[in-house]
């Protein structure tokens, strides 16, 4: 029933290489985040943040919204 | 049963349901299929939440029985499509998707698909459309839509990147996204050394030809947690989002080279404003308009401006200025009028034409401001021709008319080097005449000081 849904195909490979992407997506985000802290540690700041962050920041964000 | 006589013509590939129009607004009707789905995003508050956060559009319940249920989704004034967008607006627009799928997956949701069609922008931001397109998450399960984000977003903004903004509007010939194996091959070598692109475009490409014959669905059996595909999501959102990319176009600060002095900028701002005020015009669309300068004059006063260039840097910085300022009435948008978006997809009507979503919008007034020399001597386009396809957008024109003694027009006499008399008709008293026939002259002045005269028109 669920895969009923499935009106295009969503591919195989494309599903199993996710754990790959998952893989080199962690070591990315770690990377990330040891850069981040030490361009931090010397003060540097981050450009204009126009589009904002991947994390919602529920309900005072939807009140601004308004 | 089902109202498929208004049925939207780019409305059929999800069996879950499809829009359709009524009294000229949009419904959707969700098939019995779809109900679990529906119910469970309905009563567990998870459709409100999303419209709250602005990432979905809101919608309420028209009409609910046993065989289907309509919803009535808000108004969205202008539709554009990802062809459309400058590279600021597309990146937006996956961004947008990725905060919506990790919002999802964190309230036990996931997107069933991910197409670029599903985005649009309304109120200074992009916005997701399809109201169908969430499933139910199961642990464990991956994201089934992963393949046609890449195929949607990520591709063409990695091409972008090395490419430039050309590559932004591959999706009008690849409307089900870009081929994996073709972007591989496209993308420059030294690609293969950056973790975000290797794995989600090099491997990823790879993994689906390997197993492109396989339709048992051995792809069901793959497990991946909750935080994996959170990582995936995470490590995408950060790649995008620092995306850059380095060209320069012709049209890059028009303003600070072109030949306007102060006073004449000023006086031609003010005309404009007065002109619009006079006509009482809401909703207008600037043609040619470079960043938005002269759009933003009218802000305040107009409803809806939707502002065209050609040169998408130009418009790209136009964006910038909407999300800085917060502006919810400005559209920036891509577009040459000497080629502009056509009909694309099914029946050439799954995608509109961009004229026709101008006329269909009922839009007031045209401004073509420092336009129709370009028009006319860079496209060779005749008075005539220009003038019927003004007249065909609104029933109102602003339109400015640099003269043969204008340094730009002069520029572009020249360079037409022999062929120069060709465009011997190109000058005030041809306009003009060209013009009445299609159009009355409700008023027009001369900008002074320099040799461009403005007009407001009408159509007759």
């Amino acid at each position: 029933m669920r895969h009923f849904f499935l009106y295009f195909d969503p591919g195989t490979g494309a599903l199993v290489v996710q754990l790959l992407v998952a893989v080199g997506a962690g070591v990315t985000l770690f990377y990330r985040k040891i850069t981040t802290g030490i361009k931090s540690m010397f003060g540097k700041k981050e450009n204009q943040d126009l589009m904002g962050d991947i994390d919602i920041e529920e309900a005072k964000d939807a009140e601004n919204n308004k | 049963m089902q109202k498929t006589t208004n049925r939207h013509a780019s409305s059929f590939r999800d069996p879950s349901g499809n829009i359709f129009v009524e009294d000229g607004k949009i419904a959707r009707v969700v098939n019995p299929v779809y109900f679990d789905q529906y119910h469970s995003l309905t009563n567990s508050g998870f459709y409100k939440k999303l419209f709250d956060n602005g990432l979905l559009i809101p919608h309420i319940e028209k009409e609910a029985n046993s065989s289907q249920i309509t919803i009535q989704p808000e108004n969205i004034p202008f539709f554009s499509y990802p062809y459309e967008w400058s590279f600021g607006q597309y990146k937006h627009a996956a961004l947008h998707t990725l905060k919506l799928q990790k919002y999802c997956l964190q309230n036990g949701y996931t997107l069933k698909d991910a197409t670029a069609f599903n985005v649009t922008f309304h109120k200074g931001a992009p916005i997701f459309v399809d109201s169908l397109s969430f499933d139910v998450y199961n642990e464990g399960e991956p994201w089934r839509a992963y393949k046609q984000f890449v195929m949607h977003f990520l591709a063409p903004l990695a091409l972008a990147k090395y490419y430039g903004n050309d590559m932004l509007k591959t999706l009008s010939q690849y409307i089900d996204g870009m081929p994996l194996q073709k972007v591989a091959k496209l993308l420059p070598f030294s690609t293969r050394f950056s973790p975000v692109l290797y794995t989600n475009i090099h491997l990823a490409a790879k993994y689906d030809s390997k197993y492109s014959g396989d339709n048992n669905g051995s792809g069901k059996q793959v497990t991946i947690s909750k935080n994996s595909q959170i990582k995936i999501l995470d490590s995408l959102y950060n790649y995008i989002k620092d995306l850059t990319l380095n060209e320069k176009t012709e049209w890059k600060d028009y303003y600070s080279i072109t030949n306007y002095d102060a006073e004449a900028f000023e006086y031609k701002k003010q005309l404009v404003s007065k002109w619009q005020a006079t006509i009482n015009a809401k909703k207008i669309v600037d043609l040619g308009g470079n960043d938005g300068t002269f759009s933003r004059v009218l802000k305040d006063s107009a409803d809806e401006l939707l502002v065209t260039d050609i040169d998408p840097n130009a418009v790209n910085q136009n964006y910038s200025q909407v999300l800085q300022n917060k502006e919810k009435n400005i559209l920036p948008l891509v577009s040459d009028l000497l080629n502009p978006s056509p009909g694309i997809g099914f029946n050439n009507k799954e995608r509109l034409p961009l004229q026709q979503r101008i006329q269909e919008g009922n839009f007031d007034l045209s401004l073509a401001l420092a336009l129709i020399h370009h028009i006319s001597l860079t496209g060779n386009v005749p008075f005539e021709m220009s003038a019927q396809l003004f007249a065909s957008l609104t029933p109102y024109l602003i339109i400015e008319f640099p003269d043969r003694e204008d340094s730009w027009v002069s520029f572009l006499l020249q360079s037409k080097r022999e062929f120069a008399g060709h465009f011997d008709y190109y000058n005030k008293a041809g306009f003009e005449k060209a013009y009445n026939e299609i159009f009355d002259v409700i008023d027009h002045q001369d900008i002074p000081n320099t040799h461009r005269t403005m007009y407001l028109l009408k159509r007759k």
